[in-house]
């Protein structure tokens, strides 16, 4: 079936693609709104975000206590020996600064996330309203 | 004619020298390379040799997909301008480029990575580059077109304090690599295709402060439309065949795939007759149906006597800076149904009152419905597409913008 629009004087192709838009709602077209494109165009940076958030979330951590290796059969013990007490000597002037450094790396993955949370709510709100 | 006291450039003094940088390029255009920056590359450098001293530095490619060294390495003189063509260092490995491509994609990386991409996806031309590195000094301004071949990338990091962008960006991830945030912001000044492409870009990169300007491109089509001779050559009868066209690159990255889609399902449940005319190289797979008639390239003859014959052009494409075969179907009168996803495309429509947009089969199936039962309007839609294009779209007027914005920084 054609659709027969009655147009008095000039046209406007705006009006013209919102009766067809309304129409096609009518017949229980799915079409997506001015917020599911923007959110298209966002998905790029959206799947990026999360993608870095995951990666920080694992480098946040400042791992102190890894495990010390040597690749030397004979003298290798020795060379463990010697790595674990520069550690121990390090560790005690620099662990304050290593625990600053990690409280801080901890909040702004943490801050990112809530960000990304409040954001996530305020689409869906966004969505719900406009189904409503 | 652009007189030369609001230009600035005086014609007895030497022309200001011009390269225009670009991954690939034809001096027969309409016969060799099909792509819109190629022919606004060549529209340009056509009309601005009238002011400038203009050579295209570009690469041996003609295949878009494999940069396979096609032409001769070395200078190829038009009458209007010089073309010098360099090899490219290699085939584009399609392996390779998509491995990286999905790893950039899909991880968080860095700078470099995005560099390699960009590299494997070509045309990467040493000889190019070291061509311009070595005689930069012999050219005024470099004007770089299309923003994500490595070609612009790389010559605009050696000329920076004289390049113009011209990025025919359109809204794909490609445009979103960081590498791109620098590219942006790096030029003298950016050539814009519409305001909707301005945007975009500054959107995603900020770069508000680069001095920029939007031009749009010129037109200078045939006056003589012959539909009749159309419906000859091509067997199609005036009073049954109706149909929509289809004219560019046929390719997914077109759009092309929803249109044979949503056309197909549109024959189906309308059962019309309407058909569907497809012209262009075929890089997807044209479906042979019953109403999808393939013709394949056609010379700019045919093409406007093509579109002269039509009811109406199709634009499934969701990835535009600026819509040539938009312009050239309002050239012909004829109205348009475009994407609804491609921002540039919809505005191109709005202002010129002069064609439709779906987002959605339903919308697809309004629009053309629309079109075919209300003649007088499309008729009146393809009347006001033809005055936007003429008003706006002369080259005169592009000329006179690109001497404004160029000019101050040359002299």
């Amino acid at each position: 079936m054609m659709d027969k629009f009655q147009l008095e004087g000039e046209f406007n192709v705006e009006e013209i693609v919102k009766t067809i838009k309304r129409k096609a709602l009518q017949e229980g077209c799915n079409v997506p709104s001015i917020y599911e494109k923007l959110l298209q165009e966002g998905v790029y940076e959206t799947q990026r975000i999360t993608r870095i958030l995951t990666e920080m979330q694992e480098l946040a951590k400042v791992e102190m206590d890894y495990k010390i290796k040597s690749h030397r059969y004979i003298v290798g013990w020795v060379v463990i020996f010697f790595k674990k007490v520069i550690r121990f000597m390090v560790k005690l002037s620099l662990a304050p600064i290593y625990q600053k450094q990690e409280r801080f790396n901890i909040f702004i993955v943490e801050t990112l996330h809530y960000i990304i949370q409040r954001l996530e709510n305020v689409e869906k709100i966004i969505k719900k309203n406009q189904e409503e | 004619m652009i007189d030369t006291i609001s230009t600035g450039i005086n014609k007895s003094k030497k022309k200001p020298r011009a390269a225009f940088v670009i991954h690939r390029f034809a001096s027969k255009i309409q016969q060799e390379v099909i792509g819109g920056a190629e022919f606004l590359a060549y529209q340009t450098a056509k009309h601005m040799a009238k002011y400038w001293d203009i050579e295209i530095l570009t690469t041996c490619a003609k295949d878009y997909i494999s940069w396979e060294n096609e032409y001769p390495e070395g200078i190829e003189e038009t009458e209007t301008f010089c073309i010098r063509r360099f090899k490219v260092d290699c085939r584009r490995n399609l392996k390779l480029c998509n491995t990286l491509w999905e790893y950039i994609f899909n991880n968080a990386h860095t700078l470099e990575d995005e560099v390699k991409f960009l590299v494997a996806q070509g045309p990467y031309s040493s000889r190019l580059l070291s061509y311009i590195e070595k005689n930069k000094s012999n050219y005024d301004f470099f004007i770089l077109f299309t923003a994500t071949y490595c070609t612009t990338l790389f010559s605009m990091q050696l000329v920076p304090e004289k390049s113009f962008l011209v990025p025919t960006a359109e809204n794909t991830p490609l445009i979103r690599l960081e590498v791109m945030r620098k590219l942006f912001n790096t030029p003298k000044g950016i050539i814009y295709l519409t305001e909707a492409e301005k945007r975009l870009i500054h959107r995603v990169h900020h770069n508000e402060n680069v001095p920029n300007i939007i031009t749009g491109i010129g037109i200078d089509f045939s006056n003589t439309i012959n539909p009749d001779a159309f419906r000859k050559k091509f067997n199609l009868r005036r009073s049954s065949d109706n149909f929509a066209v289809y004219i560019g690159r046929v390719d997914s990255e077109k759009g092309c795939n929803l249109l044979f889609k949503y056309f197909e399902k549109y024959n189906n449940e309308e059962k019309n007759n309407l058909k569907l005319v497809v012209v262009g190289p075929e890089i997807l797979k044209v479906p042979r149906l019953n109403n999808v008639l393939y013709l394949g390239v056609l010379s700019e003859e045919d093409k406007f006597n093509c579109l002269g014959a039509a009811k109406f052009l199709l634009q499934p494409s969701p990835y535009e800076s600026l819509s040539i075969v938009l312009l050239e179907a309002w050239w012909a009168e004829k109205p348009a149904v475009v994407n609804g996803a491609c921002e540039v495309t919809v505005e191109q429509c709005k202002k010129a009152n002069a064609g439709l947009w779906f987002d959605s089969y339903e919308e697809f199936k309004g629009a053309i419905n629309y079109l075919l039962s209300n003649e007088e309007v499309a008729s009146k839609m393809g009347k006001s597409g033809k005055k936007y294009v003429t008003e706006n779209y002369s080259w005169e007027k592009i000329e006179k913008k690109y001497l404004e914005f160029v000019t101050p920084y040359v002299i």
